[in-house]
C-alpha cells in the first residue's frame, strides 16, 4: 500500500515522522509494513534501542508500545505518571505544550509493568496528533522521568550513574 | 637563672659562634687563595684520559657523561663546557677548589674520595671538553 | 609523584656561605654576632641548646617560610641576550601575556625563566592539582595560563586533569621537561619517556622540541594554537639540549620576531547572506532561545550577547566550562528555567564547542537549530542543523547586534518567568525535605549546604556578584548546582564539565582563588575576595594537599566537603556479591583535621543549622585575614536513596545551571 492510498491521516502520520528522519532528529527510521491495517515505524531517538509508534487508521489511535518498562503497578511511579499525562491537556499550559482534547487524548496502559502511551486522535488531525506524540515522549523523558527516577533510569536505559 | 651560669652559657655561646663564623672565615681565604694556583699535572691525553675515568666514576650522574649537565633531575648542575656560566670561578684553582672541599649549596666536597693528583687530572679532563680556546697547550708523553 | 632522593652533602665540608661571597671581616664578625644572639636568645629561654630544638619541634607554628614572600616580592629580571632556551622561551610567554604559571618542580630552566620574567608563578603539591590550577584559572578570566610538571612521573601525573582541560576546550599552555633526546630510546638515568604520544586526543598541538634554535619558532606554534580557533591545550616538551642551549644574539634563532608577525587577530566572521537567513528565522520564532557557551566567554562577547537577547527578546541559557556570561537575574535568563527549554522553538548555538548528541539538550525536537561555531568542519557533528554559520561567537553577535529588527514577546517572558519561578519552587521542597531530613539524622542533608550557600552568597549582606564559585563535586553537585548563580562573567567554574573528573575541585581553587586574588580579567572588581568551592569526600582525596598552597599564598577560600562516607555511585555496589566494600570510606572522617594540619583552618558541621553559621564565620575570615577554611559537612550515604530520601540525587536537565555534560 503507498502513501498516496492511506488516509490521510495514516499519510499525515507516516510524513510526519518522516520529516523528523529528514531533518536529522531520528538517528534511523524505519517504516514496517501494514499488519492488520496498522501502520508500525521504529526509530531510533531518545534511547539505545529503538522507539516503536503504531498507527491504526481504523481506531484512530497511536500507540507507542512498552515506552517505559519495568513500572510496577501500582506503584507511585504509575501513579505520578498517570498525573503527568492528564496534565498535558490542562488549560494551564500555553497552547504549544497543550494537548488539544479536541484532536487527540493522552493516556496509559500498563501491562505487567510495560507502559504503553495511547493517544486517540480525531479524524482530519493526524499531523497535528505525531507532533504532540513525539513531543510527548521528548517531555516524558525531559520532564517527568528527570524526577526522582534516576535508579530507574541507570538501570532500564542505562543512563551513565556519572 | 644564676648570673655564674648564664654567663658561662654566654661565652660557651660566644664560642661556638665564633668557631662557625671562623670556619666560614677559613673556607672563604682559601678559595680566594685556591683560585691563583696552577695545575701541576700537564695537559696530556694521558691526564685526560684518567681525569675521564675519574669523573665517569664520580661526576656524571650531576654534570653528565657529556659535562652538559643535561639530565639532572635533583637540580642544575653547572654546564662544565661553559666556564663563563660556573658560579664559583673558571680557573684550574677554582675547579680544583671546587671538587675537593664543594661549592654553593648543591657540590659536595669529594676530598675524602680523590687525591689531590686525581682531581687534576679531572681539571684536564674538564678543560678538554670545554672551549678550545679555553684549553692549555696539548703536551707530549714523555 | 616519586623522585630520586636529593643528594645528601657532607654537613662537614658545607660551606657556610655561597661561593660566589667572599668573607671579609665585616661579614666575619656579622655572622659572629647573629649566630651568638641566636644562641643567647635560645638560652635565655632557660634550656641547653642541644636540648632546645629536639623538645620545642611539637610546639613549633606552622608558617609560611620567609623566603615565600621574598622572592615573590623580588623585582622581575627578564632575561636578555646572551640567552638559554628556557629564557628566550619564557620572553615569548611575557610578550604574548601568559597570564600564570601554576608548577610543581621540575622543568627548572623553563619554571624559573618564567618566573624572572616576572610572570606570576605557583609551586604546588602534586602536578595533577597544578594543571588543575591552571585549568580553573583560565576558566574564570579567558586567559591564558601554564602548567609544568617534570618528566616522567610529573607529566604523568597531569595527565587527568590536561584531559579535563582538553574535554572543556581550555586553552592551557602543558609544559613539561622531558630528559634530552641525545638519551632517547636508552632508558639513561631515569623518568624518561615519550610525552607526546601520551597527549593523543588530548590536545589541540603540540611538539617535543629538539632544534634548539627553533625554540622561539615553536613557542609562536604554541600561541597562535592557544590563541585561535576552538581552543584546547597545547603540550610543550622540553629536552634539556633545547632549555639549556645558549644563544649569544637574536641571530642564532630561527624565526625570531614579534607576534605582530607570527600570528593575526583577524577572526572568522559571518557572511551577511548568513546573518539575513538568521535573522529572518529569528524573526520567524516564537520562542528562540540562545545557548550562549564556551565560545562566547572566550570571546569576551557578554556585552554583544546582551543586545542581541534584548534586541529581539531572545532567551539566554548557559552551556560550557564556566558560568556567568548571561546574568541569572536578567529577565531573559534561562538557565534555571528547565522547563521553558521544551518550549522552544528556534535554538541558536553559539560557542558550543563541546556539542552534545541528539536527546542530552532538552529541546523540543520541532525546534529549529543554527549553530554558530568558528571550525565549519564541526557544524552539522552530532546535531543537525537548520542554518550553520561559520563565525566567532564575537563577530557572529555583533554582527546580529546590527542586524535584528528589534520585537517584543511577552508571552515568551512570562513563560520564563513563570518556569523560574517553578524551578524555585522545586528547590524550596527540596531544601523542606533535605531540612527535615538533617532534624531527623542529626546529619548535614546536601540540600541545606545548597540553600545555604545561595542564602549566604546571594542573599545576604555579600554583593551577590562578588564570590566566585568552584562548582564541582558529583552527588553535591547535583543540589548545589541547582542552587548557585552567576550573574556576571566568570563567576561559577563548572568543575567536572564533560571529562567528569571528580577530583580536581581544591586544584581549580588554587587557580581560581589565584585569578581573584589578582583581580585578572571579569574578576578585576572582586580582586581579593574570598572563593568558595564544593567538592565531595571522594573529590577531596584528590587534590586536597593543595590547602597548603591556598595557605601557603595566602589565597582566601572556603571549601565546603559533602562527607557522605562514600562514593557518590556507591548503590552501584549493592547489586553484586561482595562488592559493596569497594565503594566505602570509613565513616565520620575528620577532613578538616588535614586542612588545620596544612596550614587552613577546619570546622565540622553535623548539624544543618550550624552550616550558615559556619560559612559566614569562615567567609569572614578569609576576607579578612586570607586563611582558607575547609568546612567538613557530615551526612551519610543513604541520603541518595531515592526511595527511602526522595528525591535522592536530583537529575539533570541540560543546558542551564544544572549540566556539566555540555
Amino acid at each position: 500500500m503507498t502513501l498516496s492510498s492511506e488516509s490521510p491521516d495514516s499519510r499525515a502520520v507516516a510524513l510526519g515522522l518522516q520529516s523528523y528522519a529528514d531533518r536529522g532528529v531520528f538517528r534511523g527510521f524505519a517504516r514496517r509494513p501494514a499488519l492488520s491495517g496498522r501502520h508500525e515505524y521504529r526509530f531510533l531517538w531518545l534511547t539505545e534501542g529503538p522507539t516503536v509508534l503504531r498507527f491504526d487508521p481504523r481506531s484512530g489511535t497511536l500507540t507507542l508500545p512498552d515506552l517505559l518498562p519495568n513500572v510496577a503497578y501500582p506503584s507511585a511511579m504509575d501513579r505520578a505518571l498517570r498525573g503527568f499525562l492528564a496534565e498535558r491537556s490542562s488549560a494551564d499550559l500555553p497552547d504549544h505544550r497543550r494537548i488539544d482534547p479536541k484532536r487527540a487524548s493522552v493516556r496509559c496502559v500498563n501491562r505487567a509493568g510495560n507502559v504503553t502511551i495511547v493517544l486517540a486522535v480525531a479524524k482530519g488531525h493526524g499531523a497535528y496528533a505525531v507532533t504532540k506524540a513525539i513531543s510527548l515522549v521528548n517531555e516524558i523523558f525531559h520532564g517527568f522521568l528527570r524526577g526522582p527516577y534516576r535508579e530507574y533510569m541507570v538501570e532500564n536505559f542505562n543512563e551513565p550513574e556519572e | 637563672m644564676p648570673k655564674a651560669r648564664l654567663l658561662v652559657v654566654l661565652l660557651v655561646c660566644l664560642s661556638v659562634a665564633s668557631a662557625s663564623s671562623v670556619a666560614a672565615f677559613e673556607v672563604a681565604t682559601a678559595r680566594e687563595q685556591a683560585r691563583e694556583l696552577d695545575n701541576p699535572i700537564a695537559y696530556t691525553k694521558g691526564s685526560v684520559a684518567q681525569g675521564r675515568r675519574h669523573y665517569l666514576r664520580l661526576c656524571q650522574t650531576c654534570h653528565g657523561a657529556d659535562g652538559r649537565a643535561l639530565e639532572n633531575i635533583d637540580f642544575e648542575a653547572s654546564d662544565l663546557t661553559s666556564p663563563d656560566y660556573w658560579a664559583s670561578g673558571d680557573t684550574d684553582g677554582d675547579l680544583f677548589h671546587s671538587t675537593k672541599d664543594g661549592a654553593g649549596t648543591e657540590m659536595p666536597a669529594f676530598r675524602d674520595k680523590l687525591s689531590d693528583v686525581q682531581i687534576w687530572e679531572i681539571v684536564n679532563f674538564i678543560r678538554s671538553i670545554g672551549p678550545e680556546d679555553r684549553r692549555p697547550p696539548l703536551v707530549e708523553e714523555p | 609523584m616519586s623522585k630520586s632522593e636529593k643528594k645528601k652533602v657532607p654537613a662537614a665540608s658545607q660551606p657556610t656561605t655561597k661561593a660566589s661571597e667572599g668573607v671579609s671581616r665585616r661579614s666575619f664578625l656579622g655572622t659572629s654576632m647573629r649566630s651568638g644572639a641566636a644562641v643567647a636568645a635560645l638560652a635565655g629561654a632557660g634550656v641547653g641548646v642541644a636540648r632546645a630544638v629536639a623538645e620545642d619541634r611539637t610546639e613549633e607554628p606552622i608558617r609560611v617560610p620567609e623566603e615565600v614572600p621574598a622572592s615573590r616580592a623580588e623585582a622581575p629580571r627578564p632575561a636578555e641576550f646572551p640567552m638559554n632556551g628556557a629564557e628566550v622561551f619564557a620572553k615569548a610567554c611575557a610578550a604574548e601575556g601568559l597570564a600564570a604559571l601554576f608548577c610543581c618542580p621540575g622543568n627548572y630552566a623553563v619554571i624559573n625563566a618564567i618566573a624572572a620574567e616576572g610572570i606570576p608563578t605557583y609551586g604546588g603539591r602534586t602536578e595533577g592539582s597544578m594543571c588543575a590550577a591552571a585549568d580553573g584559572f583560565i576558566r574564570v578570566t579567558g586567559e591564558i595560563a601554564a602548567c609544568s610538571g617534570t618528566e616522567g612521573p610529573g607529566f604523568t601525573n597531569m595527565i587527568m586533569n590536561i584531559g579535563a582541560a582538553n574535554a572543556a576546550r581550555t586553552p592551557l599552555l602543558v609544559l613539561a621537561s622531558n630528559m634530552t633526546v641525545s638519551g632517547d630510546d636508552t632508558e639513561r638515568g631515569i623518568q624518561r619517556g615519550y610525552q607526546q604520544p601520551l597527549t593523543t586526543g588530548l590536545k589541540k598541538w603540540g611538539k617535543r622540541l629538539i632544534t634548539p634554535n627553533r625554540v622561539h619558532e615553536y613557542a609562536a606554534y604554541a600561541f597562535r594554537q592557544l590563541r585561535t580557533g576552538v581552543p584546547r591545550p597545547v603540550h610543550l616538551d622540553f629536552p634539556g639540549e633545547v632549555a639549556r642551549a645558549r644563544f649569544t644574539d637574536a641571530e642564532e634563532l630561527i624565526y625570531y620576531y614579534d607576534k605582530s608577525r607570527y600570528r593575526t587577530h583577524s577572526q572568522p566572521a559571518p557572511s551577511p547572506v548568513d546573518v539575513a537567513k538568521a535573522v529572518e528565522m529569528i524573526r520567524k520564532a516564537q520562542r528562540p532561545m540562545i545557548v550562549a557557551s564556551t565560545g562566547v566567554f572566550y570571546d569576551k562577547a557578554w556585552d554583544a550577547l546582551r543586545i542581541v537577547a534584548e534586541r529581539a527578546d531572545i532567551a539566554v541559557v548557559e552551556s560550557g566550562p564556566s558560568r556567568g556570561h548571561f546574568s541569572d537575574s536578567h529577565p531573559l535568563s534561562a538557565s534555571t528555567a528547565p522547563d521553558a527549554l521544551l518550549s522552544v522553538d528556534l535554538v541558536i548555538l553559539i560557542g558550543q564547542y563541546c556539542m552534545p548528541t541528539i536527546g542530552e539538550f532538552a529541546f523540543d525536537p520541532d525546534a529549529r537549530c543554527i549553530r554558530i561555531d568558528p571550525d565549519a568542519a564541526d557544524i552539522g557533528r552530532n546535531i543537525p542543523v537548520d542554518l550553520g554559520i561559520v563565525s566567532g561567537a564575537g563577530a557572529a553577535l555583533e554582527a546580529l547586534a546590527e542586524a535584528l529588527p528589534a520585537a517584543k514577546r511577552p508571552a515568551w517572558r512570562s513563560e520564563l518567568a513563570a518556569a523560574r519561578d517553578a524551578f524555585e519552587k522545586e528547590n524550596e521542597e527540596f531544601y523542606r525535605k533535605g531540612l527535615q531530613y538533617s532534624h531527623d539524622t542529626d546529619l548535614v542533608h546536601p540540600a541545606v549546604i545548597a540553600k545555604g550557600l545561595s542564602d549566604v552568597l546571594y542573599h545576604g549582606d555579600i554583593p551577590k556578584e562578588q564570590t566566585t564559585v568552584v562548582s564541582g563535586g558529583y552527588g553535591i553537585g547535583r543540589y548545589t548546582r541547582r542552587f548557585l548563580r552567576a550573574y556576571r562573567p566568570g563567576q561559577i567554574a563548572n568543575g567536572a564539565y564533560q571529562y567528569g573528573a571528580i577530583g580536581p575541585d581544591v586544584g581549580y581553587t588554587v587557580g581560581v582563588g589565584a585569578a581573584v586574588q589578582n583581580g585578572i580579567g571579569p574578576q578585576a572588581p572582586y580582586r581579593g575576595a574570598p572563593v568558595v568551592a564544593v567538592t565531595g569526600d571522594a573529590g577531596i582525596a584528590y587534590s586536597g594537599m593543595e590547602l597548603e598552597t591556598l595557605a601557603k599564598y595566602k589565597i582566601p577560600a572556603v571549601i565546603v566537603v559533602y562527607n557522605n562516607n562514600a562514593w557518590g555511585v556507591w548503590q552501584s555496589g549493592r547489586r553484586s556479591a561482595r562488592s559493596q566494600h569497594m565503594y566505602l570510606f570509613q565513616e565520620n572522617l575528620r577532613y578538616e583535621k588535614i586542612a588545620e594540619a596544612l596550614g587552613a583552618r577546619g570546622e565540622y558541621i553535623t548539624r544543618a543549622e550550624d552550616f550558615v553559621p559556619a560559612l559566614e564565620r569562615s567567609y569572614q575570615i578569609a576576607a579578612t585575614e586570607g586563611v582558607t577554611t575547609l568546612l567538613n559537612c557530615q551526612a551519610k550515604k543513604e541520603f541518595w536513596e531515592t526511595n527511602n530520601y526522595p528525591p535522592g540525587m536530583p537529575q539533570k536537565v541540560e543546558p542551564g545551571c544544572m549540566s556539566y555534560n555540555h
